[in-house]
């Protein structure tokens, strides 16, 4: 069967651009380790040193991870007028790089949890599934008088946990600025449902979740 | 009698491509170049935000390196082996375009170099800049007739280089399952391109600067001989359903094809272009001059039929 040229020409676009749009209506699909597939910008994760990115900055890491941006900048030498917003990756030094601050931070936060080899995990699950996982990991790991430490607000908690671990009804409700939904809900559901971020809300109410542990 | 035949039809033809004075409008190729300005256009515009705009700002920019499908290759064996993750400054964006150049590839033959990459497209530039620099100064010109009747001697060098871009497919993707890292980056001209702004020297640099030279004297250098994501497209398009068709009784043998064709095939004398080193652009039957000499074809991709 013979083609007209132009006619292959336009079969030519719709078959390579078509199939990018079909990934991307499918949800796989992402250009940058800082966003999820959803657009949803990847942040590190209070308790979970493996969920620190070489281009997070400074600042990112003391405010999630409770700890004040001198003692980073001490405990490996950096020069103390280091701007916070610089990314982890460009002081990258004998002694310091992404690896070594999330040593250093999974000691300190909890001396019984080994960091894992980093990685460049799939943006898609890297927020949910290593916090998950790292859930599962200190399961097995940590003694239970520990366990309370590592508990981490994911994509797949719900409001029945947060109260759970110990969060008050009326901390949540502030925090969320509405009336305590049904407790069952997931909370990422109920706040996409809403057209809340996420992301804001979680680190929110992680900081609670800390300052209970 | 039938040669003098041929001659006064492939007369007539050619009459067709001039219409009172004007060169016969070839709308593939005005799709054609319109895609490829379109896609180099949008990696300029990504290129250059990144570096405006840079990495440590709320705002999230997208490098344009995510929209590199040889990144999809090199990614895939950590990708598959360790359950979605990837080497450094891959995405999952590159994995699907590697899909959509191989499905493109499968469907089209090697449609995605000779229709959408832009760095073919550059060289494709600066050829064309040469070919106006030839019809500017005509001492220029026949330099570079010198030349390529110099470089007809070593048409065997040429066969052999076209292998080198299946041994750098190996490497790079031989070594970045290896060792976990992209081995082909520091070399790779298009990364060098893209990061230009960073001044830093690396090999791919000077791979790039041999690449812009050598496309003054050779159509698609990197193309012909080392770019590892023609390689696999080519092996994929092998088994294409879609090749160029040329008619012994329509064709003039005038050779116009042959001296078209980026690629430097020779289309003149073959029935079918199935080659591997095809990358679909359609120069060849745009350049034309006898009508249904030169066609495309859906059939069978081992018969020809």
């Amino acid at each position: 069967m013979r083609i007209n040229p132009i006619l292959f020409g336009v079969l030519v676009v719709i078959v390579f651009f078509g199939s990018i749009l079909g990934f991307q209506a499918a949800g796989i699909w992402s250009i940058s380790g800082k966003v999820s597939a959803n657009g949803e910008a990847i942040q590190p994760i209070a308790g979970d040193v493996n969920s620190i990115k070489g281009w997070m900055t400074l600042e990112q890491i003391s405010t999630t991870f409770n700890v004040p941006m001198e003692e980073i900048l001490q405990n490996f030498g950096l020069p103390s007028n280091t701007p916070p917003t610089t990314a982890i990756k460009d002081l990258e030094s004998e002694s310091f790089d992404t690896t070594a601050l999330k040593t250093w931070l999974g000691q300190k936060n909890n001396p019984a949890v080994p960091t894992t080899k980093e990685d460049n995990s799939n943006p898609i699950s890297s927020s949910e599934e290593t916090a998950t996982s790292t859930i599962d990991e200190t399961t097995q790991l940590v003694p239970a008088d520990q366990s309370s430490s590592n508990r981490t607000i994911t994509g797949k908690t719900t409001f029945q946990e947060l109260l759970d671990w110990g969060i008050p009804k009326e901390k949540i409700e502030k925090i969320i600025e509405a009336e305590l939904p049904e407790r069952s809900l997931v909370i990422k559901d109920y706040l996409t449902s809403r057209g809340v971020e996420f992301s804001t809300i979680k680190n929110q109410l992680q900081t609670e979740l800390n300052k209970i542990k | 009698m039938s040669y003098q035949n041929s001659q006064m039809s492939a007369q007539t033809d050619r009459k067709k491509i001039h219409v009172f004075g004007k060169k016969k409008v070839i709308w593939h190729q005005i799709i054609r170049r319109s895609v490829q300005v379109a896609v180099l256009g949008f990696i300029g515009f990504l290129a250059i935000q990144h570096v405006v705009v840079g990495e440590n700002g709320p705002a999230i920019t997208a490098s344009p390196e995510a929209f590199c499908p040889f990144g999809g290759l090199e990614t895939l064996y950590k990708f598959m082996a360790e359950g979605g993750t990837f080497v450094s400054h891959t995405h999952l964006s590159n994995v699907v375009l590697l899909i959509a150049v191989l499905l493109s590839a499968f469907l089209l033959r090697s449609s995605f170099c000779g229709w959408i990459c832009p760095f073919g497209f550059i060289q494709d530039l600066i050829s064309n800049f040469r070919n106006l620099m030839r019809k500017v100064f005509p001492a220029l010109n026949r330099t570079m007739l010198r030349i390529n009747m110099l470089g007809a001697r070593f048409s065997t060098i040429d066969r052999i280089l076209r292998y080198i871009k299946y041994l750098v497919l190996v490497w790079a993707i031989g070594g970045s399952a290896y060792f976990g890292t992209m081995v082909f980056r520091d070399y790779d001209p298009w990364a060098a391109l893209l990061n230009i702004a960073e001044f830093s020297f690396t090999p791919g640099v000077v791979i790039l600067t041999i690449i812009v030279i050598s496309s003054f004297f050779i159509d698609r250098p990197w193309c012909r001989y080392a770019c590892p994501l023609g390689a696999v497209s080519g092996i994929v398009a092998k088994i294409s359903p879609t090749y160029l068709m040329r008619d012994r009784n329509t064709c003039t043998s005038c050779k116009i094809c042959t001296k078209t064709c980026p690629m430097g095939l020779e289309i003149h004398s073959a029935n079918t272009i199935k080659n591997a080193d095809c990358i679909g652009c359609l120069e060849c039957v745009g350049a034309c001059p006898s009508e249904g000499a030169l066609v495309v074809k859906i059939g069978s991709p081992f018969t020809g039929k």
